[in-house]
């Protein structure tokens, strides 16, 4: 009997020294594709048009739409007739999210830099200079560090598996994950545009034009830039405004300033200096802002990096710019940007599609119409059209009726 | 004649049910006992119930494993007894299975990640044991070494932030694959 329990108990001690734990981790690696500078500079011009990918932010400039080809550049889109819109040039701007125009001045950022491109002829568009840094949070995260000469151009998706070994507690090193990941905190551009010619952005705008100044947010900071002279900005300032800083829409001589945990309003009656003058906290969600004489709409929503599990929309009273107050609260499926136009408020709701209220007593909205079968993103309403950009292409309504009726799409091409 | 011959055939296999069923006798198995493995050690539960049949056991098991990630392995298990010795004896065991999660938690956070599970994997294991009669009937106290295998997949869907969604996650795919030496002791009736 003993030898039967000394013949089953020595190979167990043996053997425990031996016995490894592995660990086949797979991983999504994004490879740079790099370009020189002066190379990328050199590319940003009117070039052919091409098809709408990923489309991102909406400005509209006159009968020009410029659209965001996410990380790509600009798609200039003639749409002298909203319901025939035509693809007439791209412009390649690495990193670019967010687009603003005033006068013949086109600015966009690339990656962290604010680039100002001349569009005297929008046809001809050509690269006038850059301001570094402008937008700092969109470094290149974990091991991938930028050349300062050259620019990321493009990423290779790859998938690749490798072999590890655990030791002891199993916990595994996030530094060690060999990702590849831009980070691209990306929301907003506002309302702006110079005399005679209306220059508007959608409500998920993250710099914005009022008259001879541009207000750019990044994470934390409002930078100002006087654009009197167009092609050449110079920074006014810049100034704390809190964390998660998101979406900046102006409206009269007032910023709203949308981040994952509130409002904030600042005063522009001195453009150069932008003034505090209240804030509204919610709970952590993202939250995209257009406003009124008297009322602010927020969407908030969850997800992605807006973490939160708030799908709603709240409408402030900002009659007391110091202190808004919360009047309203609607659900909500997933909202985005918004739009209003007079009593009409259009809500980009994601996979719910656009919501169109009638927001003529701003207490009690009611839903008027709702067009499903796209995932939406950002809408502009001007001049009884409204723009919607969904996941599936960019969408143009006429709502002269106080109801939408589609005029055309320009769809995506995956 | 064909329904003679289907009706002699039913016969026969009745009988032989039957018969069979005379020498088989149900068999439950519980065991504690200890995973020891790279540089940690945790323990384990498992209960397995079957039926006894000569010098074979078979039926089906399911446990808490706590080793690294805790989970459940729910397997089908079979004994062969060898070199008896009156109530005593020594057998061989071998279990195979799957291995179900349980353990749900992060292990860091990060704040895109918007889905993190751990997801089925193998499970089996083998060893040799010493079963101690005791008492009457069949109870008996057994010891069982061995190496026992189990596999847990853990899946996060990180899905970082975009402009238009949907937007794409990046899937990161752990399988750990571990290796135990595994001593239990159990109580058999």
């Amino acid at each position: 009997m003993k030898k039967y329990l000394l013949f089953l108990l020595l190979p167990v001690m043996l053997m425990q020294g031996c016995l490894k734990d592995k660990l086949i981790y797979t991983y999504t690696m994004l490879k740079p594709v790099y370009k020189a500078k002066s190379e990328v500079y050199a590319n940003i011009k009117s070039n052919a048009p091409r098809a709408i990918s990923n489309p991102g932010k909406i400005f509209i400039y006159g009968q020009y739409i410029f659209l965001n080809e996410v990380d790509k550049g600009v798609h200039v889109i003639d749409n002298s007739n909203p319901s025939n819109p035509v693809m007439k040039t791209f412009i390649d701007i690495p990193g670019n999210l967010d687009i603003a125009v005033k006068g013949n001045t086109l600015y966009a950022d690339l990656y962290s830099d604010l680039v100002v491109v001349d569009i005297t002829n929008p046809l001809d568009a050509r690269f006038q200079k850059f301001i570094p840094h402008v937008f700092p949070e969109r470094y290149l995260s974990y091991f991938q560090t930028n050349d300062s000469n050259s620019v990321i151009v493009d990423w290779i998706r790859k998938d690749t598996t490798i072999e590890r070994k655990l030791s002891g507690n199993m916990m595994y090193d996030a530094q060690g994950s060999p990702y590849a990941m831009l980070s691209s905190y990306a929301m907003p551009s506002g309302a702006g545009g110079a005399s005679g010619v209306p220059g508007i952005a959608g409500s998920m705008a993250r710099f914005s034009i009022v008259n001879d100044y541009l207000y750019a947010v990044n994470q934390s900071f409002l930078k100002t830039y006087n654009i009197t002279n167009t092609r050449n900005p110079q920074e006014a300032g810049s100034q704390m405004v809190g964390w998660q800083i998101e979406t900046i829409y102006p409206f009269k001589d007032r910023l709203f300033i949308g981040s994952s945990n509130g409002m904030y309003i600042y005063d522009i009656t001195n453009p150069a200096t932008p003034v505090s003058m209240g804030r509204y906290t919610h709970i952590r969600a993202c939250d995209p802002v257009v406003a009124d004489d008297h009322f602010a709409y927020v969407t908030l929503r969850n997800g992605t990096a807006c973490a939160g599990f708030t799908n709603e929309l709240q409408i402030l009273n900002i009659d007391n710019l110091m202190a808004p107050s919360l009047v309203v609260t609607k659900p909500m499926t997933n909202p985005h940007g918004l739009a209003k136009d007079n009593n009409l408020l259009f809500i980009c709701d994601g996979k719910a599609g656009i919501k169109l209220y009638d927001a003529t007593n701003p207490l009690n909205i009611v839903l008027k119409q709702n067009i499903t079968g796209m995932e939406t993103y950002d809408a502009i309403a001007w001049n009884k059209n409204l723009l919607v950009v969904a996941s599936d292409g960019l969408y143009q309504y006429d709502y002269t009726n106080g109801t939408l009726t589609q005029k055309s799409k320009l769809s995506v091409t995956k | 004649m064909k329904k003679v011959l289907i009706s002699a055939l039913s016969l026969l296999f009745i009988y032989t049910a039957v018969s069979a069923q005379q020498k088989l006798k149900f068999s439950s198995q519980t065991y504690a006992g200890v995973l020891l493995g790279d540089g940690r050690s945790d323990l384990q539960l498992q209960t397995i119930n079957g039926v006894k049949w000569k010098n074979w056991f078979g039926g089906i098991g399911a446990g808490i494993d706590w080793y690294s990630f805790r989970s459940v392995p729910v397997f089908a298990s079979v004994n062969r007894d060898i070199f008896k010795k009156g109530k005593n004896t020594l057998l061989l065991s071998a279990d195979v299975g799957i291995n179900l999660p349980w353990h749900q938690d992060n292990y860091y956070y990060i704040d895109f990640t918007t889905n993190n599970e751990f997801r089925p994997g193998l499970y089996w294991a083998s060893g040799v044991g010493y079963r101690f009669g005791v008492g009457k009937a069949d109870n008996a106290l057994l010891m069982n070494f061995g190496y026992s295998f189990k596999q847990s997949r853990q899946e996060f869907a990180n899905v970082y932030p975009c402009l238009n969604p949907p937007c794409l996650p990046f899937v990161e795919k752990y399988d750990y694959r571990l290796n135990r030496l595994s001593i239990k002791l159990g109580w058999i009736f």
